[in-house]
């Protein structure tokens, strides 16, 4: 690795987490907002995506440049992509979290009276965990942290369902509650797809650290730890 | 060892230079010698075989030789050798010095038969002497006026002439190989004496690099390595000072940043971490030693914290910014400044985490509550105010109407004043509890508790609710203040007699838990939602606010109660739910015993 080549690589890597830490707070106030009612909170989170997605496409550019200037290969290589697509799943996680922010904004500093609230606070606790870990996990490159990452889906995606159920319910008996029901639905929804997009970002940790290409694959086996019975169950 | 070796080949070399020089001076010397010797000893020869021609010449040719014996023999003394004079025919006229020479019959020797033949002079080497030796036989044939007349023989030991060589040689090899030997041993003393305090010196500042404290030799002596050696222990002793001094004050660097209440992270030139003291990696959720050296973001990912360090410097603002570990949210108040060295070039940067949360918290806390007040006292005084220009605009107002309104202006200014006692009442107690000054005596709980039943007893059978009332037979002892735990009754009756309605039932009982004493009232009343139950001890918490104002409810009972409770080393529970009645729960340590577990 000659010096330029690896102050380039360590260049991205930072600014990778950089992005990375932008979004994590995003997310992190836009719930916060959601949850007490602080509607300046979520401007906050509104007017600072801008900044992430300049961030993103600064960093598309940097990895392309360091692409065509030094061909890396083999594990660099990998974590060149590896890193491209973080990013861009990142700054959709971004814009998740803007989405969660403007519903804020439309439900105004009333607090709400319902038990959904309960339901999406445990919600945005279990994405945030989420998205912390795939994110200390592409940190470290640590491909065992970040398969525990998919396992956590399954509960947020149960959150989500049954928050179908209650809106319903909720709608059916006072149909008053509809416009805060809906809102309460659309941030349901954006968390279970930040909770989709960490789990695309644990995927690219693996591929970065093990060269392999784990999406799309069916069931537990693509996220089952090396060497346990399900990963090595044939397909 | 490489030196070492070097330094034996310079002394063999040396060695054997002067070896060779000597060997080859000592070879020219016995040579020389050799020369001279054996030139003499072939001199003597042939001194002698002319001394005894001429002799033969002389008398040979008479008839009557002269006495010819003597002369020989003192010849053959002169040159220790054997002589013989012989006649033409070869026999011997006289001979010395042995008998056997005087063998008469010597022309069949070989030299004597060789002179003869040749008529010149002849050698001949063969055993002969005493013991058999090589020996070398000369024979000159002598003529006197043209006739042979004699001949002259001679014998010498061809030992004699070469036993100075052989000995020569052997006193030459002595003198090299003493003189190599020498040689050596010169050099490996010269090495001895010179190298090894050398290397001595050079294993002691070994010693000193890797930290040791050995006494530096030779610092006694007054030659140059004497001046080394006094060098050295000089430069040692610094050294040794200096370092003790930045280790001193690099502990004490060290304590300061561990003993401080803040943060304190310091990154180099590449945004590697120096140094992050405890309570920085305790904020961050990492280990200290795990992260010293690694990218500062790899360690945090928190963007203000990053952003300070890349922005630093002297005039930047400090920032304040919200972070959540999933333990906890913190408030940290970050302030970075840029590191320089000694010739103010930046080396990197060090931020500042102060965690503010606590301090954000009670602020909040101090402002709500300032609103809340200045809030509820504004409702009653605007009431009275209202009322009574009312009064003062209608003149002709019916004295009937009248006293309503007084009857109202009455109402609220009672309003305030309880609200201002209930105020004073909790701030006496928490500012009386900061300073401990709250007067405690031993009391029977049951006597407070009692007068607040009194009290209360008529206003729920007015409302129509049943009361029942459970105290023990024996006095429950308690280390407290009457007229607070007297309030902290009086609150819970009230509140459970305002918020059940007419038809329902209240119940107060007192008895023994352990080393407490427990207090529950219970209502069936309206009820608390579960979502308000960790607020509802906070000042002016309301769950509807306009029913509770409706019923003259200043906000603050169950926090009163509440500081009472914690106040006595006691804490109290709420067990509600909507239209199922509440029902509070106060633990209180008996005397005696230590505080309530929460």
């Amino acid at each position: 690795m000659t010096r330029h080549f690896e102050r380039d690589m360590m260049r991205l890597e930072r600014e990778l987490l950089a992005i990375a830490g932008m979004v994590e707070e995003a997310v992190l106030l836009a719930v916060r907002a959601l949850i007490e009612h602080k509607v300046e909170l979520a401007q906050q989170v509104i007017a600072g995506d801008r900044a992430i997605d300049l961030k993103e496409v600064e960093l598309e550019e940097d990895g392309l440049k360091i692409l065509a200037l030094h061909r890396p290969v083999a594990v660099d290589l990998r974590f060149i992509v590896a890193a491209l697509k973080v990013n861009n799943d990142l700054e959709r996680i971004g814009d998740m979290a803007v989405n969660i922010a403007e519903r804020t904004t439309e439900l105004g500093a009333r607090p709400s009276t319902s038990d959904r609230i309960e339901r999406i606070r445990a919600m945005s606790e279990q994405v945030l965990k989420m998205v912390r870990t795939s994110l200390n996990a592409l940190v470290r490159h640590d491909a065992v942290l970040a398969r525990t990452v998919r396992q956590q889906d399954d509960a947020v995606d149960d959150h989500h369902r049954k928050m179908y159920d209650e809106m319903e319910q909720a709608v059916r008996a006072n149909p008053e509650t509809a416009s805060e029901a809906l809102r309460h639905l659309s941030v349901s929804r954006n968390l279970e797809r930040i909770a989709d997009l960490a789990t695309n970002i644990a995927e690219d940790v693996i591929f970065m650290v093990e060269g392999d290409v784990v999406r799309h694959r069916l069931g537990k086996r693509a996220m089952a730890p090396v060497g346990s019975p399900e990963a090595n169950e044939r397909r | 060892m490489t030196r070492v070796r070097t330094r034996w080949r310079a002394g063999l070399a040396l060695a054997g230079v002067t070896c060779a020089f000597l060997t080859h001076v000592a070879w020219r010397e016995a040579r020389a010698i050799d020369e001279a010797a054996s030139g003499r000893e072939r001199a003597r020869l042939d001194g002698a075989i002319d001394a005894l021609h001429d002799l033969g010449e002389r008398e040979l040719i008479r008839d009557e030789p002269g006495e010819l014996a003597l002369p020989v023999e003192h010849l053959a003394r002169g040159a220790v050798l054997e002589l013989a004079l012989l006649d033409a025919d070869g026999v011997a006229v006289a001979a010395a010095p042995t008998p056997a020479f005087m063998n008469r019959r010597q022309a069949g020797y070989a030299e004597v038969a060789l002179a003869r033949a040749t008529m010149a002079e002849a050698r001949h080497v063969r055993p002969g002497g005493p013991h058999g030796e090589p020996t070398l036989y000369v024979a000159r044939p002598i003529h006197s006026h043209g006739l042979l007349v004699g001949f002259a023989r001679a014998g010498i030991p061809v030992a004699r002439i070469e036993a100075t060589r052989s000995a020569l040689l052997r006193l030459l090899a002595g003198i090299s190989g003493l003189a190599l030997v020498s040689a050596f041993g010169l050099a490996a003393l010269a090495r001895h004496r010179l190298s090894a305090p050398l290397r001595q010196m050079a294993a002691v500042a070994e010693r000193m690099a890797d930290g040791g404290e050995p006494s530096t030799p030779f610092t006694t002596r007054a030659d140059e390595l004497g001046v080394l050696a006094r060098a050295l222990a000089g430069m040692a002793g610094r050294l040794r000072e200096r370092l003790e001094g930045i280790d001193a004050e690099r502990t004490q660097l060290l304590a300061v940043l561990g003993g401080m209440v803040e943060g304190v992270i310091a990154v180099d030139r590449d945004d590697r971490v120096l140094h992050i003291n405890k309570v920085a990696a305790q904020l961050l959720g990492v280990t200290a030693s795990t992260s010293l050296g690694k990218p500062v973001w790899e360690v945090t990912r928190i963007p203000a914290i990053i952003e300070a360090l890349g922005t630093a410097s002297f005039d930047a603002p400090a920032r304040e910014v919200q972070i959540a570990t999933p333990e906890r949210a913190y408030r940290l108040w970050i302030y970075s400044a840029p590191l320089r060295n000694a010739s103010r070039k930046n080396m990197g940067a060090v931020v500042v985490l102060h965690d503010v949360t606590e301090l954000r918290r009670l602020e909040n806390l101090r402002r709500e509550f300032v609103a809340n007040v200045s809030h509820e006292l504004k409702t009653p005084v605007a009431a009275i105010s209202g009322m009574t220009d009312t009064m003062l605009d209608d003149e002709a107002m019916p004295a009937e109407r009248a006293r309503r309104f007084l009857q109202k202006i009455r109402e609220q200014a009672d309003r305030l004043a309880k609200l201002i006692n209930d105020l004073l009442a909790l701030s006496r107690l928490e500012s009386a509890d900061l300073e401990q000054l709250l007067p405690f005596a031993r009391l029977d709980l049951r006597d407070p508790i009692s007068a607040s039943v009194e009290h209360a007893r008529p206003v729920a059978q007015v409302k129509g609710l049943a009361f029942s009332i459970a105290l023990p037979d024996e006095p429950v002892w308690v280390h407290g203040d009457d007229e607070s735990l007297r309030q902290l009754a009086d609150n819970l009756l009230s509140n459970a007699i305002n918020y059940t309605p007419a038809g329902g039932s209240i119940s107060l009982t007192l008895t023994r838990d352990g080393d407490h004493a427990l207090l529950v009232v219970r209502d069936t009343g309206i009820g608390i939602d579960p979502v308000h139950h960790h607020r509802i001890f906070e000042r002016f918490y309301r769950t509807d606010k306009a029913r509770s104002r409706a019923q003259g409810g200043t906000g603050l009972g169950l926090a009163i109660v509440k500081h009472v409770a914690l106040s006595h080393g006691g804490h109290v529970a709420l067990e509600s739910a909507v239209d199922q009645g509440s029902s509070f729960r106060v633990l209180l340590p008996l005397e005696g015993a230590s505080a309530a577990p929460r």
